[in-house]
């Protein structure tokens, strides 16, 4: 059997793996337009900070393809797929396939900001990326746009000496994946350790004849070397329009739980494609590496014929900033659009924080700032859709059963005097 | 056949020797926050429940994992940290549905029961017999094949639409 990979991403490689562990006949190729090899960039930032060395990025080397038997065509641009003719074109040449599998991945969006073509502004993607911004550091750095990773981004860059600062559109930063309260914990420990935050504020424009030398925005102006936009992905999708695929609703492609598109033998999974969130049941982009890997997973499985489903994206995320572990899962209570009313829980245990949103009995989502150790009981509970009343039996259940779960949720939380 | 640590919480008193022996196997230090077994004390049900990795087979933690630090090393049928690619953002903390996974806050690394290389200490030095590292029989397999089958089933539950 011959399968296709277009990327060369956390999906597209796990996706290899796992047929090559199922089938050690088939014969896989991975695709990319990119020449690294499999790399985590969720390491990118210690390797910006220089606690992590550039080897270390990279989760393969030319040899482990081999010793796998995983061809690479790498540097290659695909220009077409036909399904009728079960082929994909690349510059040079066209390969047929038995099976394909779109693991294309997301782009990193930038907005349309006078000056933010100019030399400095940077995205953070890849180790090329990282490179650039290495090679480009100089006295001050302004990141637009505070998700987690650009919080990570600007520790690394203050752990360089550099005078940071980190702009935010919305009023607090991480404003996805937490609520005011954590939020501003966190901003208070990296504020301490000198990166100036400003929230509620929009980057107008960037300033510099060739080169960045300041950001203006609607309430100051600031003087800076270099400028690294984070403020989103763009799912890679072009291709699989191009070739009649479904592009679902949020602009990415559309599987079902086996991971299949619209089209006979083709599949798609990772940061390219929209799933459905398990805490709230709705389509979601879920850029996230677990999902890409688990995702890639039960590709491979159906690509060889072998049912695996879905069960839907997990939004975990969980960093550290300055020693504390900051985590979160699932929806917070300012989550725009929120159809149905949360109650929120919140518990000071020690030096630690926990953040609890329940809807209709059951936990949505959860944050914690310190210990993180009863998150995953909670996770749990958010997969299983669990009740807390059934929660509580469950702990007040003799003799104890032999799955402590719940039990150190129980603990931690006092479910009991959580009345839903 | 593998061996296994069989937890018996009935019989856990809360004596907390396990952590003790535990850092000291590891860390070569009596410091039960650098332990990787913990001692879960809940105090309104007067309950004590030794907290341990159980070396899931489809573990949580390894697919979270974002460096693929965190693996299954199958011949001990245990799940270890490569922590020369590790980068410290314990997901894998958030993952575990157990707490099993401790952050060691002076070595700054997660840290998790490693089985002691075959050899668990806490289980020999457990003076109840809470913990014991046994063959695992089979009507014991068999109930840890039923909860193992529960959380994957439950994993894997497609997630119900959203209610109209
Ligand atoms: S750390 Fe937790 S999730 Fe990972 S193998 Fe152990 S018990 Fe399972
Ligand atoms: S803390 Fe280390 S082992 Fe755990 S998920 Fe992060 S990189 Fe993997």
């Amino acid at each position: 059997m011959k399968v296709l990979i277009l990327g060369n991403g956390v999906a597209g490689n796990t996706a290899a793996s796992t047929i090559r562990r199922l089938d050690s006949q088939a014969d896989i190729t991975i695709i990319s337009e990119e020449t690294f090899a499999e790399y985590s960039a969720c390491a990118l930032p210690h390797y910006i900070s220089g606690e992590y060395g550039r080897r270390k990025l990279f989760l393969r080397t030319k040899k482990s393809y081999a010793q796998e038997k995983i061809k690479t065509i790498l540097g290659q641009k695909v220009t077409a797929i036909h399904p009728e003719s079960k082929q994909i074109f690349l510059d040079s040449k066209n390969l047929s396939y038995d099976k394909l599998i779109l693991a294309t991945g997301a782009r990193p969006v930038v907005p349309p900001i006078p000056g933010a073509n100019l030399a400095g502004v940077f995205t953070l993607k890849s180790p090329g990326d990282a490179d650039r911004i290495i090679a480009g550091m100089g006295k001050a750095v302004v990141l637009i746009g505070s998700g987690p990773i650009g919080v990570e981004t600007a520790i690394a860059l203050r752990k360089r000496g550099l005078d940071v600062y980190l702009i935010e559109f919305m009023d607090r930063i991480m404003p996805r994946i937490f609520d005011a309260k954590p939020s501003s914990i966190l901003r208070s420990i990296i504020q301490e350790k000198g990166i100036k935050v400003f929230t509620g504020e929009r980057v107008t424009s960037i300033i510099g004849d060739t080169k960045v030398t300041g950001v203006i925005t609607d309430k100051r102006q600031i003087e800076c070397d270099q400028v690294v936009v984070g403020v989103g992905m763009r799912p890679n999708v072009e291709l699989a329009k191009q070739a009649g695929i479904t592009i679902g609703s949020l602009g990415a492609i559309a599987v079902d739980r086996q991971m299949k598109t619209n089209l006979e033998d083709i599949y798609a999974c990772g940061d390219c494609v929209q799933t459905r969130d398990m805490a709230t049941g709705k389509e979601t982009l879920s850029p996230l590496w677990h999902n890409a890997k688990r995702q890639g997973m039960i590709a491979g499985y159906n690509c060889l014929g072998i049912t695996k489903i879905y069960p839907g994206a997990e939004t975990i995320t969980s960093l550290d900033v300055y020693g504390t572990h900051a985590a979160t899962f699932g929806c917070i209570e300012l989550e725009p659009n929120r159809a149905e009313p949360v109650k929120v829980v919140e518990k000071h245990i020690g030096g630690n924080y926990y953040r609890l949103m329940i809807t209709n009995e059951k936990i949505v989502g959860a944050q914690s700032i310190g210990n993180a150790r009863d998150m995953g009981a909670m996770l749990y509970a958010l997969i299983k859709h669990e009740p807390l009343s059934r929660i509580n039996r469950i702990v007040e259940q003799r003799p104890i059963p032999e799955n402590p779960l719940y039990h150190r949720a129980a603990r931690a939380l006092d479910l009991q005097s959580i009345k839903g | 056949m593998t061996k296994q640590l069989v937890i018996d919480y009935e019989k856990c008193t809360g004596c907390r020797l396990c952590e003790m022996v535990c850092s000291v196997k590891h860390e070569g230090v009596v410091n039960p926050a650098r332990s990787r077994i913990n001692i879960a004390k809940w105090e309104t049900k007067g309950l004590t429940v030794p907290v341990v990795c159980r070396q899931c087979e489809d573990a949580p933690c390894v697919s979270a994992c974002p460096t693929n630090a965190r693996m299954r090393d199958e011949e001990l049928g245990r799940v270890i940290v490569n922590y020369d690619r590790c980068i410290g953002c314990k997901t894998c903390v958030v993952a575990c549905p157990f707490g099993a996974i401790n952050w060691d806050p002076l070595a700054r690394k997660v840290i998790s029961c490693d089985l002691c290389d075959g050899e668990p200490q806490c289980a020999r030095f457990c003076e109840t017999g809470a913990i014991r590292f046994i063959e695992v029989s089979t009507a014991n397999k068999d109930r840890q094949r039923e909860a193992a089958g529960q959380l994957l089933e439950s994993m894997q539950k497609p997630v119900q639409p959203a209610a109209r």
